[in-house]
């Protein structure tokens, strides 16, 4: 189980306001959301605003990445590109061998793209990727940089 | 002198009870504290300047 997990309690305790909805109860609600499975669990902004969503059940070692990853994905999003890069930096560096590592490192590209409009950032960063992460399909899609 | 030597022994006897009381609490798992309402979630998330983890789930 995910959620008694301690770390997964101090993490999500530390970093957000925790909301649960019965589905089977607060049908407007989910339907507002578009939640038609279960676990669905979004990350929004202090407006309600979703920017990130993930489905299914993952473990405590997959769930914090991820959540982390979200909290990365709202800043670059609202062009908050130190935040961005900060959230995304650490999903790969403290959580390397998780399966969204590859995907943060994509995105911390774009964000150190867009906080400077620095090419080579960008460029080193999809490096990084192509020679860390070589079997994902983020590395794919970076597989046209030299 | 029989009131206070009641009232010690009371104590000697409660003290241990509550003892137990403590330790069990101290020894309890953490625990997420879910809000259930959205509405609420939204006015702590702009209290607290943090963003909402909204769960949608099913009772088992």
């Amino acid at each position: 189980m995910t959620y008694p997990d301690a770390a997964v309690v101090d993490y999500i305790t530390k970093n957000f306001i925790p909301l649960q909805i019965n589905v089977q109860t607060s049908s407007e609600i989910a339907g507002k959301y578009r939640a038609f499975w279960t676990p669905t669990i979004l990350v929004l902004d202090t407006s309600g605003t979703e920017y990130y969503r993930l489905n299914g059940f993952l473990p405590p070692d997959e769930f914090i990445p991820q959540l982390e990853f979200g909290l990365g994905m709202m800043a670059l999003e609202k062009q908050d590109y130190k935040t961005a890069s900060a959230q995304l930096k650490s999903v790969v560096d403290k959580y390397t061998r998780s399966d969204i590592a590859p995907q943060a490192q994509y995105w911390l590209g774009v964000s150190e793209y867009k906080a400077a409009h620095n090419v080579e950032a960008l460029l080193n960063a999809w490096r990084k990727l192509k020679k860390d992460y070589p079997d994902s399909i983020w590395a794919k899609k970076v597989s046209f940089v030299k | 002198m029989r009131r206070y030597v009641l009232s010690f022994l009371a104590a000697l006897a409660i003290i241990p009870v509550a003892g137990i009381g403590i330790a069990d609490n101290k020894g309890a798992p953490p625990a997420i504290v879910w809000e259930k309402i959205l509405e609420d979630a939204i006015a702590g998330s702009k209290v607290a300047g943090k963003p909402v983890l909204l769960d949608f789930f099913i009772p088992t």
